[in-house]
């Protein structure tokens, strides 16, 4: 009975997983997206860490900060558990830094598998449980492609201009979380202070 | 070092050149040059625009073995006279006869050259393009110049002049017909220099296609010319054949299509010193020719100042013009920033220190830059691109291209009404800008159809309001649903090799 439930619960969150990734799509110039085989059952009530969808294309990095014609082409990996990790982002542009070399990565905020951290999960997963309690899963569904592909461009951007102004490292004027375990506790300690405001 | 005019011309080829400089062991910086007399010719050839300004590789292709044929039609005719090629610069020819005075001979001499010229090339182009109309003008002055070879990063083989002889034709030249400029099928010949060099120009039309005083003369050297023309044309291929720098094996005949923006940047009221130094004497001279070596080491300068995926290719100088193509990686992201940010950095650099130490300021004596660029449109109207080659002529060959931003960026630079320090780009390469990059240029009043303009400190503060905005990030409201969410601030995580991603 357990794993009945879980098989259904794993297909409804790969099922919205694949409704993000489409909504996420609607933002590129032209994209394709790649559906993934779904999660199978490894043992009781524990799935392969597969399913979702990719959306591979050409997105323009206009966002809320700046208005451009550049776009980029990458790809977006949705997960089932998209609502506690956000998307995947990877870009091979030439003009993406951080490549040279593996020390330079954290700078420019590129995991250390070559993945783009424009999110912090804890705050992804924050922001989505708030709209959905309020709104509900499609609203949250369509407000998480906006949020993601605004954030993904964002960093993109800042990616582009650190190409454009041959800089070395990420511009301490620029925002973003601390590195690592810091940027986490950054976040609940900003988090709770705001909470005590209100 | 100062030469004879035929010893400069001994070392136009860049093989005899390093030659001597092995030999002779000059430094780099010591430019070769002559300090002379003499009647300065320039041609224009200007085909109907689609041609001139090709809008796709075909015409591009086709427009380059029209400059062939058009050089070997000069090298023809000055191989069989006392007159030089000192200059291919695509559609523009610039050759020049030296004599200690302006004789009635020799300014005949001059006018047939001219005619034979303009016959034998006539007849060869119309060959290659029957269905193409095309003119061909050419001005011509006398007087006292200064003669370089170049040298810095420049490859080329050309001879730079500097002077009014070799400034107010190509003015000259540069002008409309309904402004007082020269006419399809004339030679414009500044009389006054034959008489007083320092008065002001004032020009006389001479039909090319009329008979000549001297028929027979006129005749013989355009028979020959024509005889000549097939040695040359042989010869040029036999030349280009060569590996050579800086395009291994890239005659015109197999041209090389390269994207990117054609950047010419003018060194305005830099002739005025030059009028300056002839009148100072050599030791004028000398220094003016040690700045304007300093001088042709900018473009080198430059090209570090641009992101990796920006090369700077270079051309022969044209006089104090300088001509680049901004050769891109990504041509479509290029096109977002890069014709503020070439030009900002060209004329911030004139502000700076030199890589020998001295400032910029110095040799270019207080002067500005006018920077024009053109890249276009790559999608719709197939622009962004040009075809390079090399042309070969009078034994050397001359680096040119061809394409819809060789000749556009040209015809910004020649527009008049262009203030010193300024920018000025084609209307195709301002819509593609960033927002906050946008703003500073108007449209040119001369040209308000086709070019935009912008002065150095409109484009700083625009550059500086446009870096700004990188340190903003705002809240945002997801359109499709009206929900507000938190403004972007990356993180970044390490990944463990092991980790699922699934939960």
């Amino acid at each position: 009975m357990l794993d009945t439930l879980a098989r259904i619960e794993s297909a409804a969150t790969n099922s919205e997983a694949i409704h993000l990734a489409q909504e996420i799509a609607t933002y590129f110039v032209a994209s394709e997206v790649a559906i993934h085989g779904p999660p199978v059952m490894l043992h009781r009530a524990v799935f392969s860490p597969t399913g979702g969808a990719t959306i591979s294309g050409t997105l323009n990095l206009t966002h809320s900060d700046g208005s451009t014609t550049a776009a980029a082409n990458c790809s977006i990996r949705v997960y089932p558990g998209w609502r506690k990790r956000a998307p995947i982002l990877r870009c091979s542009d030439k003009w993406v830094r951080g490549r040279e070399r593996s020390e330079t990565n954290p700078s420019w905020h590129v995991n250390s598998d070559g993945t783009l951290c424009y999110m912090l999960d804890n705050e992804w997963a924050d922001v989505l449980a708030e709209v959905e309690d309020v709104h509900g899963v499609s609203a949250t569904l369509r407000t998480a492609a906006g949020y993601a592909i605004n954030s993904a461009r964002w960093l993109l951007y800042r990616h582009l201009q650190g190409y454009r102004c041959k800089l070395v490292s990420w511009d301490p004027q620029w925002p973003q979380w601390p590195h690592y375990a810091d940027g986490v506790w950054a976040y609940r300690h900003e988090k709770s202070h705001s909470r005590k405001r209100k | 070092m100062k030469l004879q005019f035929n010893g400069l011309m001994n070392l136009a080829s860049r093989e005899s050149y390093l030659e001597a400089r092995r030999q002779g062991g000059w430094p780099t910086s010591d430019l070769p040059y002559a300090d002379t007399n003499g009647y300065h010719m320039y041609s224009d050839l200007d085909f109907r625009l689609i041609v001139a300004a090709p809008e796709n590789a075909n015409a591009a292709y086709l427009n380059l073995q029209i400059l062939q044929a058009y050089a070997s039609a000069a090298d023809s005719v000055t191989s069989l006279s006392n007159i030089r090629i000192l200059e291919v610069q695509g559609q523009r020819l610039h050759m020049f006869r030296e004599a200690e005075a302006p004789t009635p001979i020799v300014t005949q001499e001059v006018v047939e050259a001219c005619k034979a010229f303009y016959r034998l090339a006539v007849r060869h182009i119309t060959v290659l393009a029957p269905e193409s109309a095309f003119t061909i003008r050419m001005a011509a002055d006398y007087g006292r110049a200064i003669l370089l070879r170049s040298g810095g990063d420049d490859p080329s083989e050309s001879i730079i002049s500097l002077g009014d002889p070799a400034n107010r034709p190509a003015k000259k030249l540069a002008r409309d017909v309904g402004r007082s400029g020269v006419p399809a099928g004339h030679l414009a010949i500044n009389e006054t220099a034959v008489t007083n060099q320092t008065a002001a120009p004032s020009w006389i039309l001479v039909d090319l296609r009329a008979d000549v005083v001297r028929k027979s003369a006129a005749e013989a050297l355009e028979e020959s010319a024509e005889e000549q023309y097939k040695l040359v044309s042989f010869s040029a291929m036999e030349k280009l054949a060569q590996e050579f720098e800086p395009n291994p094996r890239n005659p015109v005949q197999s041209p090389r299509k390269r994207n990117g923006f054609m950047m010419r940047a003018d060194l305005d009221g830099f002739s005025g010193q030059v009028h300056e130094a002839l009148l100072a004497g050599n030791a004028g001279v000398a220094t003016l020719v040690q700045d304007f070596g300093a001088i042709m080491q900018y473009p080198a300068a430059f090209k570090n100042s641009l992101p990796e995926g920006v090369k700077v290719l270079l051309f022969p100088w044209a006089g104090d013009c300088a001509n680049l193509l901004l050769e891109c990686e990504d041509y479509p992201i290029e096109r977002s920033y890069l014709p503020n940010r070439a030009a900002l950095n060209w004329h911030d650099q004139g502000r700076g220190i030199a890589t020998s130490g001295i400032t910029w300021k110095a040799p270019m004596r207080g002067c500005k830059w006018l920077v024009a660029i053109a890249g276009g449109e790559h999608v719709a109207a197939d622009h962004g691109f040009i075809l390079t080659g090399n042309i070969a002529a009078g034994g050397r060959t001359f680096h040119i291209g061809a394409g819809w931003s060789w000749r556009r960026s040209l015809d910004a630079e020649q527009s008049t009404s262009t203030p010193a320090e300024y920018t000025i780009i084609h209307r195709e390469d301002h819509s593609p800008l960033d927002r906050l990059l946008k703003p500073p240029y108007a449209d040119h009043r001369d040209h308000p159809a086709l070019f935009k303009i912008a002065s150095f400190e409109a484009l700083v503060k625009a550059q500086r309001e446009h870096d700004g905005e990188a340190a903003r990030s705002s809240v945002v409201t997801v359109a499709s649903t009206g929900i507000q969410v938190k403004a972007a601030r990356p993180y970044v995580r390490h990944i463990s090799p092991n980790r699922e991603r699934g939960d």
